[in-house]
């Protein structure tokens, strides 16, 4: 589905609300959240490994808060909470399955997000790479003066280059003037956006409709 | 400790989410500048904290949990950044590690940014200066069990848990994985203080670093500075009054040049 990074996360985040705050007590609306969770499949189109790399660790984590509730005999209702909570969390993964993490600080800044916490999840996204090149460096010279691999040391030596670096390449990208580094990116907005967000909001008011309108 | 979307009930999400927001925007408000150059040294600190996050260590029989950093993140760069950098890494995990819901990012806020951050800053201001070790852990501890109390409390109203399960259960596993935690975080203290003890003392930090180049961010002034200097500008203004002419100004000629009427 091509649209979009900020329709993507306005979409993300309305179909998500509408599927997690519906009541689903019907046979209409489950049909409806089946056939959401279909098109939204299809439309996205996941690899497998991606998808059980995100749903594996997702459905343990709602299975485990539930599994109380399973205990106790109140099957029906962590039934419905688990299908709600699957289901919204997998509409919002697939929608969001696009977007790079390089790409989420510019959208974050086109939908008004303040520069303080946009800059903290630019500078996050950039050293997470960074963090993961000078932990392989600094293990590779442990090795090569066959000192221990690894170590409660080595990980705030990690920290510290780390940084280092950071303060290092930060000072040079504001020499050169860049102060929002999340300020690159301009969105066209067109047709397909407009559906997209309007099916979003379509599908998310039906369920609340048809939940409240429900014998 | 991260919710998924679909657990509460909307009036749940919107009172933690509130708390949150409040909380968060008090943390932008009090952050002095957002293009500082302290940015990178947070942002280094939240990836940290984000891949630790991914570690889900086993505790009971049944039940893991990870680390939150509140206690590393706050003794480092200060409660405001320290919640901002937390609410970074809430926002990364639920967008690209499907780790807590869309919806529940007040309520993932609340229990992994605010309360933690607060319970540590707490700790660090009454003990911080005789023990900070144990400030350290006490802080973390009571992060843990304060986020699970709070938690276990929306659980019960929001989701209806019986109030037994939910307190027993999570308040249980946080304390242990608090106490853990904290234990850790003064280890991690410890190592840091040795390596880089610059990052523990402010004046030492400031000392070691450089003004940026581009502080944008207004200096502050002692008070009644500013009345001072609008009194100056007055008395000056008032002095080269009868100097000033009564030409007009090249603005004013350009527009009356161009009238059609004239």
């Amino acid at each position: 589905m091509n649209v979009a990074d900020t329709t993507r996360i306005v979409c993300a985040l309305v179909l998500a609300s509408g599927i997690a705050t519906a009541p689903l007590a019907g046979r209409v609306e489950l049909g409806l959240l089946a056939l959401a969770l279909l098109v939204t499949y299809a439309l996205e189109r996941p690899g497998s490994r991606w998808l059980a790399s995100r749903v594996g660790p997702l459905v343990l984590g709602i299975v485990a808060l539930l599994v109380p509730l399973w205990l106790t005999g109140d099957v029906a209702r962590a039934n419905r909470l688990a299908l709600r909570a699957f289901a919204a969390a997998w509409c919002a993964t697939l929608i969001l399955s696009q977007l790079t993490l390089p790409r989420l600080a510019p959208a974050l800044r086109a939908l008004g997000v303040p520069l303080a916490l946009r800059s903290a999840i630019h500078t996050l996204v950039w050293q997470l790479e960074h963090v993961a090149e000078e932990g392989r460096r600094l293990i590779l010279a442990r090795e090569l003066r066959q000192a221990r691999r690894f170590g409660p040391e080595v990980l705030s030596e990690l920290l510290v280059r780390t940084a280092a670096r950071a303060e290092r390449v930060d000072l040079a990208l504001r020499l050169r003037g860049v102060h929002d580094p999340s300020a690159r990116s301009r969105y066209a907005y067109g047709a397909l956006d407009v559906a997209t967000l309007a099916a979003c909001l379509g599908l998310g008011v039906a369920l609340h409709w048809l939940g409240r309108s429900a014998p | 400790m991260h919710l998924p979307d679909g657990i509460l009930t909307s009036p749940a999400l919107w009172a933690a989410g509130n708390v949150a927001g409040g909380a968060a925007s008090v943390a932008l408000v009090r952050r002095v500048n957002p293009s500082a150059r302290g940015v990178a040294f947070s942002g280094t600190l939240a990836a940290f904290v984000l891949a630790a996050q991914a570690l889900n260590v086993p505790l009971l029989p049944g039940a893991s949990a990870h680390v939150i950093g509140a206690g590393l993140l706050t003794l480092v760069l200060g409660p405001a950044r320290a919640v901002l950098a937390l609410l970074a890494v809430v926002v990364v995990q639920a967008f690209f590690f499907a780790d807590g819901g869309l919806t529940v990012l007040g309520v993932n806020a609340l229990h992994i940014a605010v309360l933690p951050v607060l319970a540590v800053h707490a700790s660090q201001r009454l003990f911080g200066a005789r023990a900070p070790n144990a400030a350290l852990v006490l802080g973390t501890f009571a992060g843990n069990v304060l986020s699970a109390l709070s938690l276990a409390t929306l659980l019960v109203f929001g989701a209806h848990v019986p109030p037994k399960l939910a307190f027993g259960w999570l308040v249980g596993v946080q304390a242990l994985a608090g106490l853990v935690e904290g234990a850790l975080t003064a280890m991690a203290r410890g190592n840091l203080v040795r390596l880089a003890p610059g990052l523990f003392a402010a004046r030492a930090a400031r000392a070691q670093l450089p003004e940026p180049l581009d502080d944008l961010a207004p200096r502050s002034a002692p008070p009644g500075s500013a009345w001072v200097w609008a009194a100056v500008a007055l008395t000056i203004a008032w002095a080269l009054l009868p100097f000033a002419s009564r030409a007009p100004d090249a603005l004013e000629r350009v527009v009356e040049s161009h009238q059609p009427s004239q």
